[in-house]
This record gives C-alpha cells, structure tokens and sequence, in this order.
C-alpha cells in the first residue's frame, strides 16, 4: 500500500462523515463488545462520581451520601477504572476525530443568554439522567436490548420531552425577527488544517500513552474499556450521531434518518445482549437477574418516576443541544456553550444525590421488571426485536409523506 | 435580472436553532426564492445542520450546494431549481 492508498483511507475516514446508519451499526456492535468485557455502555454514572469527588474535595461529606455509597465513589477513584476509562476514551477520540477532519473549533454562542439556557438544559439533564439510572444511553438504548420494560418507558418520556423542548424553541425564534442577516459575513479566522492535523496527532500520541498507562497501572479490562471509548468518540464524531439532533429532526422536518439508526443500534444490541444474558441466566423464572444488565427501577407509583426522568431529559437535551454522549462529544469538537451545558450536568447530579437518601427507598427503590422473568426467552427477545422493526418500518412511510411539518 | 444574495450568520449555533431558523427564513421569503430573485446563503458551524437544512430544502423544492469553507464552517446556499 503506497502513500494515496493511505490518503484514500483517510479521505474515507475524515472526509464526508459517515452515514448515520453505518454510526448505528457500529454502535450497536460496540455496545455488545463493551458488554462482553465488563458492562453496557453509560456515561453518566461515571460523571455523577465527579460530582462527589469535588464536592468532597471542597470539604462536603460525600462518601456518607447514600448516592455515592450506592454508586461504590470512594472504592472507583481516579479515572482508574472502566466507567471513567470509557469517557475519557470518548472525549479523547471525538477530539482526534474532530481535528483530522478539520472540524475542530473553538464556538461561542452570538447571544451570552445562550449560556444560560445550556446550564438551566444541564441541570436537567445531569438530574433526570440520576433519576432513571442512565441517560439515552444507560436508560435507552442499552435497556431495551436487556429485555428491559424501563427502555420502553424511557422512550415514551423522551419523545414526549424533545417534542416540548422543540415546540418551546420554535415559539422562542419565531417571536424573534432575524437579525443575523448581513451584506457580507467575515470567515473564520478558525485554526488551518495543518494545526489540526497536528493536533490530532498529539491527541494520538496521549491516547498511546493513556493506553499504556492503564496496560501497567490498572487491572487488563480497564484498558480494553478505554480503547472502546476512543471508538465511540470517533463513531459519533464522524457520523454526528446525537439523540437531540434525532428528536429535531424527526419533529421539524419529518427526518427520520437518525431515528432508524438508533433502532439499527438497538437491534443489532437486541441480538448480542440477549446472547450474553443468555449464558448467565439460561433460567429466567429463578428471579435471577443478569449481572450488569440495564434493568431499571422504573419507581413508585408504577413506571410513573422513570416517565417524568425520561421527559425532563427529552425537554433538556432539546434546551443544551446534546444528548449526554453528545454533550460528550462536542465538549470535544470545541464548544464553549457545551462546556458550560456539562457544568450544569454536574450540578444537576449534585443536586439529586442530595436528595437521593428520601428518593431512592420512597420513590424510585424496587419494580425492575426484566421480561424474560414474564414471558419467557422467546417472547421476549421475539416481541422486542418485531415492536423494533414495525417501528421502523412505521416511521419510513411517515417520514416520506412531504407534508409541511412547521 | 439582478439576484440578491442573502447571507445569514447561523455560526455558533447548537440544534435545533439552525435548522429552525433556517426554516423560518425560508418561509419569510418563499415567493423571491421560487422566482429565483433572491438566493439565501446559510453560513454555519454546526455539523448536524449541514445534513438537515439541505435535506429541508430539498424537501421544499430547491436546489442546493454545501461547501466547507474553513475549520468547522460550511455554506449552504439555497436557491431555485433550475428547469
């Protein structure tokens, strides 16, 4: 292979971003792989143990909160273990990603109040996210492959919550007149595409050093974790893959491209979740749940908790523009109103898990209802993966109709 | 014939402000666009929005080009279908 079948390999790679569906596909099988070597995949849980070591580092008494007793914060320190090894993965391969593309920037919000719209949006999302033991990751796209009733109510409230938060940013710019228009646009004075590259070398270059790193310091899965973050980074990064963007685009201009891709992730994690929960508990009616499964407490009355987490955190990604891998993300690719949108994540964790000692036994403690427990294997794996593919097929003849949506 | 050319300043946005106020500006000048009077210019730095406002143009019947003009910035120029 000479030098152009390397330049054709990077064009490939860092050109045009990738289809959504290819992004879904390999989401789907990453998903699958992270479960192989330890857990599905989440963020937050992770996030919200940084908010316990700072505050405890300002002198709050944390490790006495039941959250962070319950979340193990004082026995997983340091960005030493897999929950931490996949974000600092994510974010370091979205910024790779981001600046072999030339798609690094540093973005400022035209108005400051935007600011304050990401950190109210933050606060909650890092709160709902705490509420429903995940994200769209944990809460979503991992619980309905584990055969999980929680997913499915998560989706419900999420798709109810990004059509608030849409219907609430519309009637906020069409109140406005447009006052961006100009006879002539100064371009950006943005970083040139040899400072980029030259970044995204470095970023290797500390990627290589993380890894080795983690290969002396840390026990062998720790690693492997790490190295599949910097794949979700770069999946996202290429392919813009994003929950909020999904939500937008679906209700303002009836384009469901990410939303099929989201499904395509789901099933091809349907099929692999369900194999590796298979091995570990080949008897359902045991009562057995699988270990790292994402069943969820879906919360007293019945699902009603988990329903209102997903709405709030449907209306707040909506708010931020990020879902919480896309807040991830972006953090990476430079923008400064999503650096503020993940302070305000961290509050919002604050804020929950000092509630967390009234919520969780009154509110949100016990109902995990894993399906296989109800119906069986087959049913289970059978209805999840149908329900999944009539969606689909569902929303491609809506998607078509052209009718004018706004 | 003169075209005018309208360029709007959409960087430094985040979704689903983009694509929003792509939309609204479109329907403002609907009439001039379709005769081809007027060509809108949309300059952006968000990368989800260089497949979804295309797309929506292209929904609504116009033509459309997406050129990258620097680090993280796009243009997206709108105009009439030629026949």
């Amino acid at each position: 292979m000479g030098i152009d079948g390397v330049k054709d390999i990077y064009n490939r790679a860092f050109g045009d971003a990738w289809p959504v569906w290819l992004g879904g596909l390999l989401i789907g099988l990453f998903n699958v792989y992270e479960y192989i070597m330890e857990k599905p995949w989440g963020i937050t849980t992770a996030t919200s143990r940084w908010t316990g070591m700072i505050l405890y580092k300002l002198g709050v008494n944390t490790p006495e909160w039941l959250y962070f007793k319950q979340k193990e914060m004082m026995e997983k320190l340091y960005f030493m273990y897999g929950g931490d090894a996949v974000n600092i993965g994510l974010l370091l391969g979205a910024f790779i990603a981001a600046c072999l593309s030339y798609e690094f920037a540093i973005r400022t919000p035209r108005s400051k109040r935007m600011y304050l719209q990401e950190f109210a949006g933050g606060i909650i999302i890092g709160y709902s996210v705490r509420l429903t033991n995940g994200c769209n990751l944990g809460s979503f796209i991992c619980s309905i492959p584990s055969l999980s009733l929680s997913g499915w109510i998560y989706w419900a409230g999420l798709a109810i919550g990004a059509y608030l938060g849409v219907q609430y940013v519309k009637r906020q710019i069409y109140r406005m007149p447009i006052t961006i228009e100009k006879k002539t646009i100064e371009r950006s004075k943005g970083m040139s595409r040899n400072a980029q590259m030259f970044l995204g070398i470095i970023g290797i270059l500390a990627a290589i050093i993380i890894t080795l790193f983690y290969i002396v310091y840390t026990k062998a899965g720790v690693v492997t974790l790490f190295l599949i973050g910097i794949a979700f980074g770069v999946i996202l990064q290429r392919s813009r893959f994003c929950w909020a963007t999904c939500y937008k685009d679906l209700f303002i201009s009836r384009n469901a491209a990410l939303f099929k891709a989201i499904i395509i992730s789901m099933l091809v994690s349907t099929i692999g979740f369900s194999l590796i929960m298979y091995k570990m508990v080949p008897d359902p009616s045991t009562g057995k749940l699988p270990a790292h499964a994402k069943v969820n407490e879906i919360g007293r009355p019945f699902g009603i908790p988990h329903l209102i987490g997903g709405i709030l955190f449907g209306f707040g990604i909506i708010l931020v523009g990020g879902c919480a891998s896309g807040i991830m993300y972006r953090i990476a690719e430079g923008y400064t109103s999503i650096w503020v949108a993940f302070l305000g994540v961290l509050v919002g964790h604050g804020i929950i898990a000092y509630q967390w000692g009234w919520l969780h036994p009154n509110i949100l403690k016990g109902t995990k209802i894993w399906l296989p427990q109800y119906i069986g294997w087959g049913w289970s794996v059978f209805l999840t993966i149908s329900v999944l593919v009539l969606i689909y097929l569902w929303i491609s003849q809506w998607e078509v109709k052209d009718e004018r949506w706004v | 014939m003169d075209v005018e050319v309208i360029d709007i300043d959409l960087r430094g946005d985040v979704c689903p402000y983009p694509l929003i106020v792509a939309i609204k500006k479109i329907s403002e000048i609907e009439d001039s666009l379709k005769k081809g009077e007027k060509i809108l210019r949309f300059i952006i730095d968000h990368p989800p929005a260089t497949r979804s406002i295309p797309r929506e143009a292209e929904k609504r019947g116009y033509e459309t080009e997406l050129k990258k003009t620097g680090a993280a910035e796009w243009e997206i120029t709108i105009k009439r279908k030629r026949r």
